[in-house]
């Protein structure tokens, strides 16, 4: 690869900022502050700049560095305030169950022979998008931590300086508030 | 004296789970790995039960949903970039390439 055709960051924002902007936006959810993490991570790949032969690892590499931004991110916000969000979903659906075990009419409905079907219409991520943005920030960010990233528990609990115990009752919130809203309003929709 | 109690209750929840607790502990499962009694607790509870069996298969579809929904393949509904973020950045780059 000559020089030239190698080297114009410039076009890195026109073959992966809409990649890398979502990327980030999934994660930290606004606009603005997708932006600027997509900005620091082309910045700092400009000063570590290696030839690529594919734009999909050129991708690959630029998602790397992104995630180091967007760790960096929360971590910050961990240091501002504590990242432990107890308040979101407290009563965990207590209403669903009768003595510790389900009620039959408001437990889990079933979701049909083969429910990953939906992972084929562009329409069930705009549901899955709104369900996401009901959590609150910091409890959509330790699922996306978990379960986009799957980043081992214990790492993001030193992450965020929060404790196991925490984490683990954010995320089973966060999986019944998700849970549930994907059944309302995709898997038993009339 | 806080260890004691605070295995009492675990044993108690090993014991005697309920769905609520089940839910809890199939959460748990998603993040770390169970330690043995609990899992064989969970399994009998399982054998039992459909209703979290549903739970259980659903949550850990959640996964599987997030996993695709952020990979770059995923062909669902892309955000773009704004043209105006795309042209700050652009000329950022140009600033620091100099």
């Amino acid at each position: 690869m000559s020089e030239t055709t190698a080297f114009h960051p410039e076009n890195w924002v026109d073959s992966h900022g809409d990649a890398l902007f979502r990327f980030a936006l999934l994660r930290v959810r606004k606009p603005e502050v997708a932006e600027d993490l997509v900005q620091e991570t082309l910045l700092a790949a400009l000063k570590d700049r290696s030839p690529f032969a594919s734009s999909s690892t050129q991708l690959t590499w630029l998602t790397g560095i992104l995630r180091h931004k967007i760790v960096d991110h929360f971590r910050k916000k961990a240091r501002e305030s504590s990242f432990a969000d107890l308040g979101f979903c407290e009563g965990e659906f207590g209403e669903k169950f009768e003595n510790g075990f389900w009620n039959h009419d408001l437990g889990p409905k079933d979701w049909g022979q083969n429910p990953a079907v939906a992972l084929e219409s562009g329409e069930f991520f705009q549901t899955l998008d709104n369900c996401l943005h009901k959590l609150p920030d910091r409890v959509a960010a330790v699922f996306s931590l978990r379960e986009m990233d799957e980043t081992p528990s214990d790492e993001v609990c030193t992450m965020l300086g929060i404790s196991e115990s925490n984490l683990w009752t954010m995320l089973h919130r966060a999986r019944m508030a998700l849970r549930e809203c994907l059944e309302k309003n995709w898997f038993t929709e009339a | 004296m806080n260890l004691f109690r605070k295995l009492a209750a675990l044993l108690k929840l090993a014991a005697t789970p309920r769905c609520r607790d089940i839910s809890r502990i199939l959460s748990r499962r998603q993040d770390v790995p169970l330690p043995w009694m609990l899992r064989k607790r969970l399994e009998w509870h399982l054998a039992a039960c459909e209703l979290c069996r549903r739970y259980a298969d659903q949550i850990s579809l959640l996964g599987h949903f997030a996993r695709r929904f952020s990979s770059h393949s995923c062909e669902c509904g892309l955000k773009k970039l704004s043209p105006h973020a795309a042209e700050r950045i652009k000329n950022k780059l140009r600033d620091a390439k100099k």
